[in-house]
């Protein structure tokens, strides 16, 4: 079963902003977040996956991708691939369970779009969830953790 | 843009100099600053490993080597980066300035050698080709300040070297050139091993038994040979080739190594076929030498560590790690050794 997250109060495009020393966090706030510096956004019946701004420029400019195929089940919480940069590799974990019914060939094609675009163009995969997800942060939270994570 | 008024940086140089956001996996950090001369017209040079390579080459807009990118900058401003990392973290001890082939790069090379020097106040490294830098500029670089000299001879025997760098591929250099250059930079540096360095790139097309006993000619001019991993260079005239296996290049580290370590020469260790079969010292020491673990990390001038440079951060996290940046663990030890 699939289950809509309501985002009523919140508008599209609305970026909430933080500045603390040089670390400045964007947070779209039309879309929820994850302590893996994942972000999910509702899309119809699916839900949109992608590496938030903070992750992609602390990691570098991204070269390679490894993602998983159509079909393919992910766990909330569980590694689902794998990004690499210059000189850094790290897993992707999973903010959602379900099922992967896309993926961003465009950025799988040209790794570059996630530091280019990371919450738009340069998205990861989309999914049919299972259930509610749980224990997703909103963009000011998000934001918050961040700014604990660098103190 | 030209040297000696801009120069290249390596991306792990532009990230530890803070040009670059980027992290390091595992956390290494870079203990050299990586510089590379850059000239509108590019390398004249025609190695068929190498991104710069002239045939290849988008001359000032090709940007690779070693695998990534190597973004350009004001001299002035890296020096000015370098001196306050180097403040801020001590594990910034050394400065390399690398060469291109051209007629002009020594006197350019010898003023970015002094102004780095003079604004940095750390250790110098240079990387030549003696196909454009001869003793007097050898000279030139030591009065400037330097404190090593290193050859990129790469190729192990000289019909290689022909095939890879010389006319047959049209290119400029020739293996009697750059052996003289070796014996040319040790009498202007000294013998101290730590002034002259040779590199020396596995798996080119080499046997084993030849690169060990090239190696050990290195050593017997005096010089001291750091060792690279051969990995096929995007865009270069060998972007299709392989890297060697991994268990030929660790036996060939801890040949260097214990060649290195004045424990055994060559002409003590056995070939069959072309590979090493015995390192012509005791099974106990060898073992001890591999679990101390040195053997497999960067060989370089003392600072140098190169972290992710013969090898993709993907193939590190596989433990197909080829020069360790850092000292290997336990459990790198432990793979090490399921790989000879």
């Amino acid at each position: 079963m699939t289950t809509v997250i309501h985002f009523a109060t919140l508008t599209w495009g609305d970026r909430m902003l933080a500045k603390r020393t040089d670390i400045k966090v964007e947070a779209p706030a039309d879309r929820l977040y994850d302590k893996n510096h994942m972000w999910v956004r509702k899309d119809g019946d699916t839900y949109i996956v992608g590496w938030t701004r903070h992750a992609v420029e602390s990691a570098g400019d991204v070269s390679y991708l490894v993602l998983p195929k159509r079909g393919e089940r992910l766990e909330a919480g569980k590694d689902f691939g794998s990004v690499e940069t210059g000189k850094w590799v790290g897993r992707f974990a999973s903010p959602v369970s379900g099922e992967v019914v896309d993926i961003n060939a465009g950025a799988m094609k040209d790794p570059s779009t996630l530091n280019d675009d990371p919450f738009g163009k340069g998205w990861l995969l989309k999914v049919k969830a299972k259930g509610t997800p749980k224990g997703l942060l909103d963009a000011g939270s998000y934001i918050k953790f961040v700014r604990s994570q660098d103190k | 843009m030209a040297s000696p008024k801009t120069v290249r940086i390596s991306l792990a140089a532009a990230m530890t100099l803070g040009f670059k956001k980027g992290r390091f996996y595992r956390d290494a950090k870079l203990g050299c600053i990586n510089l590379l001369m850059e000239y509108d017209e590019g390398c004249t040079a025609n190695c068929r490993y190498c991104g710069q390579a002239r045939e290849i080459a988008d001359r000032p807009t090709c940007k690779s080597l070693i695998r990534v990118s190597w973004p350009s900058y004001p001299l002035e401003k890296v020096i000015e980066a370098t001196r306050k990392a180097a403040k801020q973290d001590r594990f910034v001890q050394r400065v390399c300035v690398s060469a291109l082939t051209r007629r002009e790069a020594p006197r350019d090379l010898v003023e970015i050698v002094r102004r780095v020097k003079l604004g940095t106040r750390l250790k110098v490294s240079t990387l030549i080709t003696p196909t454009v830098f001869k003793r007097k500029d050898m000279e030139a670089i030591k009065k400037a300040g330097a404190e090593n000299i290193t050859i990129a001879v790469d190729c192990c025997t000289p019909e290689i070297f022909e095939q890879m760098r010389g006319k047959r591929t049209k290119g400029p250099h020739s293996w009697e050139t750059y052996l003289k250059g070796i014996k040319d930079a040790v009498h202007v540096m000294g013998k101290d091993r730590n002034s002259v360095g040779v590199h020396l790139i596995m798996g080119l097309g080499e046997s084993e038994e030849e690169a060990v006993r090239f190696m050990q000619q290195c050593y017997d001019l005096g010089a001291r040979v750091h060792l690279f991993s051969f990995y096929p260079e995007k865009g270069s005239l060998m972007e299709g080739g392989e890297q060697p296996p991994l268990d030929f290049y660790r036996r060939m580290q801890l040949a260097r190594s214990l060649i290195d370590k004045d424990l055994v020469t060559a002409d003590k260790m056995r070939f069959k076929d072309g590979q090493l079969v015995d390192y012509g010292l005791p099974e106990k020491i060898i073992k001890a030498e591999v679990r101390k673990g040195k053997a497999f990390m960067t060989s370089g001038c003392p600072g140098c560590n190169r972290p992710y440079a013969n090898e993709t951060p993907s193939q590190a996290q596989q433990g197909l790690l080829r020069n360790y940046p850092f000292p290997p663990n336990a459990e790198d030890i432990e793979r090490i050794e399921g790989q000879f």
